[in-house]
């Protein structure tokens, strides 16, 4: 049987989840929803001088879903607005490093969804 | 005797399947949609290339046989479910049937406020949301029957239902849980208030014997694709006194009776609500799921399920960290196991279990309200049907035991 999708790298992230934390003092938040399985994530951001100086997040999800939140917040941190801005799709592909499959797009890019209506309205 | 192993030579896919994946298929995931035999794609082949032609048009020999055939279903799907044959309307699924009725039903209610809809926390959403629409469109009020283990909560909903309950709408067996919910309880009362009952029937039909006049709901509604039938098949009971009393809630041909430019007088029940071309193989295809089984007999099929749930619930209360949601008593569930497994999400169990060509739902199955009143995301879901067997839940736990293992759990 192929297991590559639940390899090491993403069983890690999601048994031990960097930056899973409710953030009081955050600049902006967003949140994603998955409609196929309800599972919610809120992303929260720290920005000073148009630079993220923290990113955490908060919720429930499936390795998939986790494990890429756990990823782009370790990102995001030190990235400025405009580069957050310039991510897309294939940059959480590229991260989580695995074969996605329909069925799953909606998982991996759960924290990509809220990072974008976190920042969508804010100048880079 | 019940033979699964027969049974599954009557339906293609699962020799396909090993053919295409080289492992065997082992299908649970039948509330979402069952597996279709030989007998139903052949009826509709027969239909497709022996006699295909509109059906109440013309008066020639295609045209009649394509009548008689479809009309045929007609009353076949009667007799299955204890009503009359012009009580049947044939539609394109459980969901557009719920809908229809809904725009039928506020045109004769005339609901405004102080009226109250009457639902239950364990629905899918088909039969929650259609009716949230309605009270937000006439300003009548939602109210929700909580559940009380696995059942409904039915001293609640005795106490919910008073004189302003103009509709209650509940499924005959939860898609999640299973249970075979008492629907006869809450019709009562619902005739003392004299609100109206509607029965989702998708996950009961084709799984248990269902007989509306025993129910005495006054609409009931079930999609084919969950019994053996092709997808985009579905009907709606309605009582006929009722029906005789509703506006059609779609328009065009069939419908009418008579058509001026200016103004349209409206066909005979059930014609009056089946708007344009029907889906006339699909229902063909219905009428051979249905006979595909009563052959076998609703009765055994129903032995059957209770078979594997008592099975089931016993294999999976043995795995340590896999809690099981669903209702336990074989006997009043319709045929699912749900649970969940500590530490893996349901999404990552489907996939993995996947993988070794085992396909259960993990999610929250269309019934969101449901999971928050469990206080879970999602479940996972085995759902039996007929050519499912012991071993089918024998490779299950094994690959649940599996799916624990990649997890380290």
């Amino acid at each position: 049987m192929d297991e590559e999708l639940y390899k090491e790298n993403i069983l890690d992230h999601y048994s031990h989840p960097r930056n899973k934390k409710k953030m009081g003092d955050f600049t902006i938040k967003g949140d994603g929803i998955n409609a196929n399985c309800g599972d919610e994530l809120m992303l929260y951001l720290k920005t000073a001088n148009r630079k993220i100086t923290e990113a955490s997040f908060e919720g429930v999800g499936c390795a998939i879903s986790l494990a890429g939140a756990s990823m782009l917040t370790e990102k995001l941190i030190g990235l400025s607005i405009s580069s957050a801005k310039m991510l897309s799709p294939g940059d959480m592909y590229t991260m989580l490093g695995i074969k996605i499959s329909p069925s799953r797009t909606n998982c991996a890019l759960l924290a990509y969804e809220a990072l974008s209506n976190a920042i969508k309205h804010i100048n880079a | 005797m019940f033979n699964s192993e027969n049974i599954k030579k009557d339906f293609p896919i699962f020799e396909n399947y090993e053919k295409k994946t080289g492992k065997p298929l082992v299908y649970l995931d039948n509330a979402a949609s069952s597996q279709t035999p030989k007998q139903v794609v052949e009826a509709m082949d027969e239909y497709y290339f022996g006699y295909r032609s509109n059906v109440h048009r013309s008066p020639y020999d295609l045209s009649e046989e394509a009548t008689e055939a479809y009309e045929g279903v007609r009353a076949k799907v009667a007799l299955f479910i204890g009503a009359k044959t012009k009580e049947i309307i044939f539609t394109s699924g459980a969901t557009i049937g719920v809908n229809m009725l809904v725009y039928m039903l506020e045109r004769y209610l005339k609901l405004k406020k102080g009226d109250e809809i009457v639902v239950s926390v364990a629905e899918h959403h088909s039969n929650i949301v259609p009716f949230q629409e309605l009270a937000r469109r006439t300003g009548a009020k939602l109210k929700i029957i909580p559940l009380l283990g696995t059942d409904l909560d039915y001293e609640k909903a005795e106490q919910l239902i008073s004189s302003k309950t103009k509709i209650i709408a509940m499924p005959l067996a939860s898609n999640v849980l299973g249970t075979i919910y008492d629907v006869g309880r809450l019709v009562k009362k619902a005739n003392e208030v004299g609100s109206i009952v509607i029965v989702d029937a998708s996950k009961a039909i084709g799984h248990m014997n269902i007989n509306v006049r025993e129910l005495e709901c006054d609409f009931l509604f079930a999609s084919g694709h969950k019994m053996l039938g092709p997808t985009g098949t579905g009907i709606l009971y309605g009582k006929e006194d009722l029906l005789e009393k509703l506006y059609p809630s779609f328009f065009g041909g069939g419908v009418i009776e008579k058509v001026s430019v200016e103004w349209s007088t409206y066909n005979k029940i059930p014609t009056r609500f089946e708007a344009g071309t029907p889906n006339v193989a699909g229902v063909i295809g219905l009428g051979a799921a249905i006979g595909y089984v009563e052959k076998l007999g609703i009765e055994e099929v129903r032995k059957h399920s209770k078979e594997l749930v008592a099975y089931a619930g016993r294999r999976l209360s043995e795995i340590e960290g896999v809690h099981l949601i669903s209702e336990k008593n074989e006997k009043k569930n319709i045929g699912i196991v749900s649970f969940t497994i500590d530490g893996v999400h349901p999404h990552d169990v489907a996939e993995i279990l996947g993988r070794d060509g085992i396909a259960i739902r993990g999610g929250h199955h269309c019934a969101m309200p449901l999971m928050k009143h469990l206080g879970v995301s999602g479940v996972c879901r085995a759902s039996f049907y007929v050519y499912n067997d012991i071993k089918d839940v024998d490779k299950l736990v094994g690959a649940i035991v599996k799916a624990k293992m990649v997890f380290g759990k």
